[in-house]
């Protein structure tokens, strides 16, 4: 049992960092109504920065174009350093709120998580761009010498420094938000905003202010956090936000001490698996830790249907139009034949921008069933893609089944998973299941993908996909002597052809209607006579269908797959440049994926300016494209194509 | 304090609406210090929006409003109610997960009197521990008065005083109303339902129908003149 009793306090170190995330996020959601999925990259930023000042004296400014750092001379003190990590904090999340969350107060669910699905990105890229070295091991600062507390159990102390630190913050919050008339305002506005301002409170200000104190917090756990492991830049997104995002809800978003104890809960419980690994013989030995916090937050919002308390603010519902396309049989063909022709006159380069843009195009699609015309937001789409990649290489490389019949098996197999994915859709919908998806993709992702059982070893560089082969005809990228054949490229255009013709059909058939009903009332739609839980459901099939095509598409682009291939910073790039193009039309997802990284667009720019731009500055101007795109015009490039062809329409200039 | 010309509150060619489409067009109101002004009308005349509007929590469509003699913006709507406007919303505002004092604290701004404020609503005393949400929908309505008083407003906005409330509750509510126009000086704008207890508490009245003043007149005229108020409310062919 002492065994039990050394992983328990050992993981109070976790646990704590977990806990204060999570009150992060109740402090956000309480004085705003926000959910920050960028949260953790918030203390990651304050983290690296804080690094930068001890270690060379250099502060890292985060901003293109400015210089990258100012030389501060030689490593700096710790008060210091920690005084202007912190001032970095306030700022990053007065700066956050003020040009992001404001203009966004108003509007409905699936912008904000867009938005602060932008902002994670366009941090995490920062980070990459700014550092050359990511992976850092920064030097300990709360004290972490032994300490011995019975016989035979010792742990180190910096566990306990950071429990007391987080149980503290917990009752500083909850006597702030108790007792004070900033705390009660807070409160007051959360609940009733018009009525905070009938009283002379400005909602605007109380939630200005609660972003930046979380900020501080933010920051305060990065500094304090990233000496108990390394540092890298998705430590706090993927390791802790999940976690605490899950103890946050099991809070309800609204209790501070609650959250903490479940906070520190998680991550004691975690920390026992090492020692539950060794006893229990069918306990599995990856992503039990990762499973634990999905089952906390499935548990809390579909069985005890705690959900987020709603915001008494005057929301204007203003969701992305998803209109009947108009393209023709022609227009198709032309395109399709374009597409088809480059691939044979373009040169290497510009035809794996282009299968970058295609296979992008494909996941893009999942997303237009699902967010667009349903509704839901799923940041899980790679899991599904992943999914089917895997199987793909089951199918294909151990059981020899012929080509146009493993990948649809294996889309087939994402499906299944979709549905499952799809049954918490039924009680959860808008922000808490964009929670419920990111946790499920997280547990899919250490679950399944990192498991050598499914994916092979990752020394091995993954599981290997076939070629595809139709007819005796090579389908394959690279064959022996011959690299970036046109054939593979001729293939994945014909997939996408079909996918937007079904994706086309599927907006004007009645499934495509019942879907948009439910998407703009689900107790409406019911009324009408639709069947929401089977219309959700066969949304989440479709687009979990259509993301496992893109991810054999990519299988066999690659020829290997490891995990790496399905991460989930893919899942929510994948989200962000739907949401780009246009999430409620399949031009939308044209577009996605002409502008993703990688593809098309930035490998044009690239050749035209003729220079080099790396893949993380293509995802920074993602990242910021995609908050500009959610705060200005929600309806994506495609809807800023129609409307500037419908007003030319207007002023009696037809196209 | 300086002068506005005697009005507290000046809305000259107001048009008043949502999304660019007005409901309220080309109002002029005028409510003076101590008087209690009653805004009339069917449904849907656009009193409620009138409210909103002088608040600064809906933008004006034209026209403007004069709180205090300062125009009013509604990017900033909390400074209006920091000059000395209160408002009780229709469905009360009150924040139900705070108890009935920390409501007041809210509501308490400057040197007023909080004790002053609850001097009208003696039953509240008991109460103030208890949550907003947990109290009866006429204790809920005192409450909402309790903390506009609070403020110690210049200018009150009182939407629908008596709804869903008892008749015998409404009966000792809105007589308060003129007491404290009385007493404090404070203006009172009342959008009311109950047309005669309205006009019975009130100076002066206006009669809003399909967002235009049908009539305009003091209020002991208008108890006279019921067939003036019957032709606005229900149509010239229904006499």
């Amino acid at each position: 049992m002492t065994d039990y009793a050394f992983y328990l306090l050992l993981g109070s170190g976790a646990g704590a960092v977990i806990a204060m995330l999570g009150m992060g996020l109740v402090l956000t959601y309480r004085g705003s109504g926000v959910v920050n999925f960028a949260y953790g990259a918030i203390a990651t930023w304050v983290a690296y920065v804080f690094y930068g000042l001890r270690a060379d004296g250099d502060y890292v400014l985060p901003f293109p174009g400015l210089p990258e750092r100012i030389d501060g001379g030689d490593e700096m003190a710790f008060v210091p350093a920690i005084a202007i990590s912190l001032a970095t904090a306030a700022a990053l999340g007065l700066l956050v709120y003020a040009f992001v969350f404001r203009p966004l107060r108003l509007a409905p669910a699936l912008a904000k998580v867009v938005a602060s699905v932008g902002v994670l990105v366009a941090v995490l890229a920062m980070v990459q761009l700014r550092f050359e070295s990511t992976i850092l091991s920064p030097a300990k600062i709360l004290p972490s010498e032994p300490v011995t507390i019975a016989r035979d159990l010792t742990v180190p102390r910096d566990g306990f420094w950071l429990a007391g630190i987080a149980i503290t913050l917990a009752i500083a919050l909850w006597a702030v938000y108790r007792f004070t008339r900033f705390g009660l305002a807070t409160r007051a506005a959360a609940e009733d905003e018009r009525g905070a301002i009938t009283l002379g409170l400005s909602p605007d200000a109380l939630a200005a202010l609660n972003w930046t104190a979380a900020a501080v917090v933010a920051g305060a756990v990065g500094i304090l956090a990233s000496p108990l492991t390394q540092l890298s830049p998705l430590l706090f997104t993927a390791l802790y936000l999940v976690p605490a995002l899950g103890a946050a809800l099991i809070g309800r978003f609204t209790s501070f001490g609650v959250t903490c104890a479940a906070g520190l809960a998680i991550g004691m419980v975690q920390s026992t698996f090492v020692q539950l690994q060794v006893d229990v013989s069918w306990w599995p030995e990856i992503g039990a830790r990762e499973g634990l916090p999905f089952l906390a937050i499935v548990g809390a919002l579909v069985l005890l249907g705690s959900r987020l308390p709603t915001r008494g603010s005057i929301e204007i519902a203003r969701l992305p139009r998803a209109p009947i396309a108009r393209a023709r049989a022609a227009e198709l063909g032309l395109g399709y034949a374009a597409t088809v022709a480059a691939f044979f006159i373009l040169p290497g380069g510009w035809r794996i921008a282009l299968l970058t843009s295609l296979i992008a195009a494909v996941l893009a699609l999942s997303l237009v069933v699902l967010t667009g015309f349903l509704g839901q937001i799923s940041l899980a789409q790679m899991a599904f893609a992943g999914i089917a990649g895997f199987a793909l290489a089951r199918f294909a490389d151990d059981m020899r089944i012929p080509f146009p019949i493993a990948p649809l098996l294996a889309a087939l197999v994402a499906t299944a998973f979709g549905l499952l994915v799809g049954l918490p859709a039924l009680r959860v919908r808008g922000i808490n299941l964009a929670i419920v998806t990111l946790a499920g993709g997280v547990a899919i992702q250490e679950f399944v993908f990192k498991n050598p059982d499914y994916t092979g070893s990752i020394a091995g560089g993954g599981v290997r996909i076939p070629k595809p082969e139709l007819f005796g005809i090579d389908l394959g990228l690279t064959v022996k002597g011959a690299l970036f054949r046109p054939a593979f490229g001729v293939m994945v255009t014909t997939v996408l052809l079909v996918l937007v013709v079904a994706v086309m059909n599927l907006r004007r058939a009645t499934l495509g209607r019942r879907m948009l009903a439910v998407r703009a009332n689900e107790r409406a739609a019911a009324a009408a006579g639709i069947d929401v839980a089977r219309t959700k459901l066969v949304a989440f099939a479709l687009s979990a269908f259509v993301a496992g095509v893109g991810g054999t598409l990519i299988g066999y682009r690659f020829g290997t797959i490891s995990d790496a291939s399905y991460g989930l910073f893919a899942s929510l790039t994948v989200l962000a440049f739907a949401y780009i193009g246009g999430i409620a039309s399949v031009g939308g997802a044209l577009i996605a994926g002409a502008v993703t990284s990688g593809g098309i667009f930035f490998f044009a720019t690239q050749e035209i300016v003729g220079r080099g731009s790396s893949a993380n500055l293509e995802l920074f101007i993602g990242g910021v494209a995609l908050v500009a795109m959610a705060v200005l015009n929600p309806e994506g490039i495609a809807g800023a194509l129609r409307q500037s062809r419908a007003s030319r329409f207007l002023e009696g200039r037809p196209r | 304090m300086t002068d506005h010309g005697g009005a507290l509150l000046k809305v000259s060619g107001l048009d008043a609406g949502y999304l660019g489409v007005p409901v309220v067009r080309g109002l002029d109101l005028t409510v003076g210090p101590g008087e209690v002004v009653a805004l009339l009308g069917p449904n849907g005349a656009g009193k409620t929006t009138t409210l909103l509007t002088i608040s600064g929590l809906l933008p004006a469509i034209a026209g403007s409003v004069k709180v205090l003699g300062e125009p009013v913006n509604p990017r900033r709507a909390h400074r209006v109610a920091r000059r000395g406007l209160a408002h009780v919303l229709e469905r009360r505002g009150l924040f139900y997960g705070l108890t009935a004092r920390e409501n007041l604290r809210l509501g308490h701004r400057g040197g007023a009197d909080l004790a002053r404020a609850l001097d009208y609503f003696p039953a509240l005393v008991p109460l103030l521990d208890r949550q907003a949400g947990l109290l009866s929908g006429g204790e809920q309505q005192m409450l909402a008065l309790a903390r506009a008083l609070a403020g110690a407003p210049r200018l009150l906005l009182v939407d629908e005083l008596s709804l869903g409330l008892a008749p015998i509750i409404v009966e000792t509510l809105l007589p308060l109303m003129r007491t404290i126009a009385h007493d404090t000086g404070t203006g009172v704008l009342l959008v009311e339902q109950h047309v005669h207890q309205a006009l019975e508490i009130s100076d002066r009245a206006y009669v809003l129908v399909h967002g235009e003043v049908a009539v305009a007149a003091a209020s002991d005229e208008l108890v006279r003149r019921r067939d003036m108020l019957e032709v606005s409310y229900l149509g010239e062919n229904a006499l």
